[in-house]
């Protein structure tokens, strides 16, 4: 099955703060698409550089065609030993990579789940976890059909509605739910990381404490082989 | 509307022969109209069985000539007219209140130590009997306790100089007396000239002097105490005697009072903000206060829940907000059916409900006007908690869960609690900003531009780029219009919108098809 695959992703940074500490990266070669979502955490200069550092690393990695599982266990690895889970001085990341082939590999340290809708319904995605140096990453994989649409968001928008009266905010079933009710057939991959940038922002009040992002593919199909 | 309020006015230390002439007023004034309302209470109950709505014009008409004489044994001659009113007012309330709730007992203006012995040995009777439960028994019992011997407060109907009651001024001392004709002719008292030094004139056009001729009196005439506001409010009735309307005469713990009903003056203040008020998830009322432009003020729950709303009142509360802010107040129509408010079961109980909302609409038609602001707009409630504040989608999709709102076409969330506020406050924005639409067809001879609400139609020629003639028709058409009367509200409004846009061009969406 040849699938045709569109991304986007966007940020909107901590209220303040002209540069955004989250970093994204695409990266499109022959075999597919493949995309780092890094999560700075805390902030500060320090999760900045290191996003920055674990972005350069895949599009480096995988411009020499190394695997995303190897990708993921050497951002991993290279993260300074020392900071606490939760703080500054560690990052998080979402790497996923979609081939034309169908086959789709999301690897995760540290960040939320990544949604994962099938003709707009919210399915599950199953995940194995192994240990690098003392760190525990979630892998999946998963064969694409027709109109899959996948979106994964930074540590940093499950905290946008801390302020509102909101028994549960703004979580991750939440979000899910809300893209399951946004999910139209003509939806290009744009259309969600929009809503979910805004929806993050207008529940912030336009004061997002942390920095939002988010990062979704769009799988449609051109042939079966 | 006219906006009346209450002046409370003491009468200030009245002498012995003054207080046991307003006490006899007050007790056959009681008499009288207690003596009304059981010569008629076959004549009412029947009345009660009938459908149709009974008006008070009804049961005046229903008042014979030989009961109107009878009456005049009860000495009330000075305000007959006026108990003649009050029983009317009295029954047709009664049977209002007994169409919705039919275990309304028959109302007991005033109970003399005889009626009061009869009514409680009935009411035992009926208990002894089991025609009524232990409840009912209490309820009656307490009810016939506190009504023995209370005097019903005499009612003046209009405010008149030689009948009923009227306001005099002592313009050298700065002090105001009320003149109350308690007696009839048979009863009048011998009044002398007046050695006290007082000058006084009455509160009426021109300020005539009183007369203080020596001669028999029907009246009395009492020094009246009060405060500033009061105070405040009597010197504007100075300036225009026609404020005041009919007042009371009540005795309350030994004093006696007068209860003058005042129109207000109604200065209309020009609203810059507006203030939905909508109903609130987790009970009471929740409000938004917007600018012109659009931008959130201030977004608050007034009352925690329903029987935290039912003391005072919340309409005050709305009231003073939106004077504070001079907030154009706008609510949802029809008491907010249809809004699709998402209430959680737990909060059922504590939610507004759409009789509630319609009671606290009725009176800030009439407590906004007093404070200086426009009455509230109503706008229709219709998906109000699922339509986006900020792009107008309205779907069912919106909702994430029952306390989370979250657009599915621009993305705004928020709480649902804030939403329906929200969207009130926005809305008149929106319909200001609202374009008409003109659909734009074409025909084989060209292109046809019509509206169906405004009954337009106007036909341009083919291959035709500008719609400059088609504007032109429009205005024609709308100046014709502003001669004839428009019935349809939907018309007008569409007209309305029209007439009043400085440029047309900008107020039109043409609709191509």
């Amino acid at each position: 099955m040849d699938i045709s695959i569109e991304t986007y992703s966007d940020s909107v940074p901590k209220y303040h703060e002209g540069l955004c500490d989250d970093q994204i990266r695409i990266v499109r070669d022959e075999s597919g698409v493949a995309a780092i979502l890094a999560d700075g955490r805390n902030g500060g200069a320090r999760a900045s550089l290191l996003t920055s550092f674990a972005a350069k690393m895949m599009v480096a990695m995988r411009g020499s065609g190394a695997s995303i599982d190897r990708v993921a266990d050497m951002i991993a690895e290279s993260q300074p030993s020392g900071g606490k889970k939760g703080k500054a001085g560690n990052i998080a990341f979402t790497l996923i990579l979609a081939l034309f082939d169908g086959t789709i590999r999301v690897e995760q340290f540290e960040t939320p789940d990544v949604i994962l809708l099938r003709r707009g319904r919210p399915v599950e995605l199953q995940t194995t976890q192994r240990a690098v140096q003392g760190r525990t990453i979630r892998s999946g994989k998963i064969t694409a059909k027709k109109a899959d649409m996948i979106v994964a968001v930074g540590n940093g928008m499950l905290t946008a509605g801390k302020n509102r009266k909101l028994k549960d905010g703004w979580n991750l079933k939440n979000i899910e739910t809300y893209m399951a009710n946004a999910y139209d057939s003509r939806m290009s991959a744009e259309d969600p990381v929009r809503l979910l940038l805004a929806a993050g922002s207008s529940l912030s009040s336009g004061k997002p404490a942390s920095d939002l992002s988010a990062l979704a593919f769009r799988i449609s199909c051109l042939r079966a082989t | 509307m006219m906006i009346f309020k209450t002046l409370m006015l003491q009468l200030y230390k009245p002498g012995k022969q003054k207080r046991d002439l307003m006490d006899t007023a007050l007790l056959r004034y009681s008499q009288a109209l207690q003596f009304l309302m059981d010569t008629y209470r076959n004549e009412i109950i029947e009345l009660s069985k009938s459908e149709t709505d009974i008006t008070q014009h009804l049961i005046l008409k229903m008042i014979d000539r030989e009961t109107a004489k009878s009456l005049n044994r009860f000495d009330i001659q000075p305000f007959k007219d006026s108990l003649l009113l009050e029983f009317s007012a009295v029954a047709a309330s009664y049977l209002a209140r007994r169409q919705n709730h039919p275990q309304t007992g028959y109302p007991l203006p005033f109970l003399d130590a005889q009626s009061y012995s009869r009514a409680m040995s009935d009411c035992v009777a009926q208990f002894d009997s089991g025609e009524i439960g232990p409840q009912r028994f209490q309820h009656r019992s307490f009810k016939l306790v506190d009504k023995a011997g209370k005097l019903r407060s005499v009612y003046f109907g209009r405010y008149a100089m030689n009948r009923d009651y009227c306001l005099l001024y002592d313009e050298f001392k700065d002090r105001f007396y009320a003149k109350l004709y308690l007696m009839n002719r048979a009863n009048s008292i011998p009044g002398g000239y007046c050695a006290s030094g007082l000058s006084l004139k009455y509160v009426w056009d021109g300020m005539p002097f009183m007369s203080n001729l020596p001669g028999q009196r029907r009246y009395i005439v009492v020094p009246l105490a009060f405060g500033k506001e009061q105070y405040a409010d009597l010197k504007e009735a100075l300036k225009n005697p026609r404020l005041l309307h009919s007042s009371r005469l009540v005795k309350k713990d030994r004093q006696y009072y007068l209860m003058v009903n005042i129109e207000c003056r109604q200065i209309t203040r020009e609203a810059v903000t507006t203030m939905g008020v909508a109903r609130g998830v987790h009970g009471g009322l929740s409000y938004t206060i917007c600018d012109k432009g659009g931008g959130v003020r201030e977004r608050k729950r007034i009352s925690a829940c329903r029987k935290q709303s039912n003391s005072p009142d919340l309409s005050n509360t709305i009231a003073e907000i939106a004077a504070k802010n001079r907030a154009q107040v706008v609510l949802e129509a029809n008491g907010g059916k249809n809004d699709r408010m998402p209430v959680p079961a737990q909060n059922r109980e504590l939610c507004f409900s759409v009789r509630d909302y319609l009671l606290l609409a009725q009176k800030l038609k009439y407590k906004l006007p007093g404070k200086g602001l426009p009455p509230p707009v109503e706008v229709s409630s219709n998906g109000l908690f699922l339509t986006c504040p900020r792009c107008g989608t309205r779907t069912q999709r919106n909702r994430v869960t029952e306390e989370l709102f979250a657009c599915i076409h621009c993305g705004y969330a928020a709480e649902f609690e804030t939403v329906g506020s929200e969207n009130l406050a926005k809305r008149l924005d929106k319909y200001h900003s609202d374009k008409v639409p003109i659909t734009v067809s074409k025909k084989e001879d060209g292109f046809l531009c019509c509206n169906k609400i405004l009954g337009f139609r106007c036909e341009l020629p083919p291959d035709t780029t500008d719609y400059t003639p088609m504007f032109e028709e429009l205005g024609r058409f709308i100046g014709r219009m502003r001669e004839t009367y428009i019935d349809d509200s939907k018309r007008y409004a569409v007209w309305k919108k029209l007439a009043q846009a400085p440029d047309l061009r900008k107020s039109v969406h043409l609709l191509l098809r």
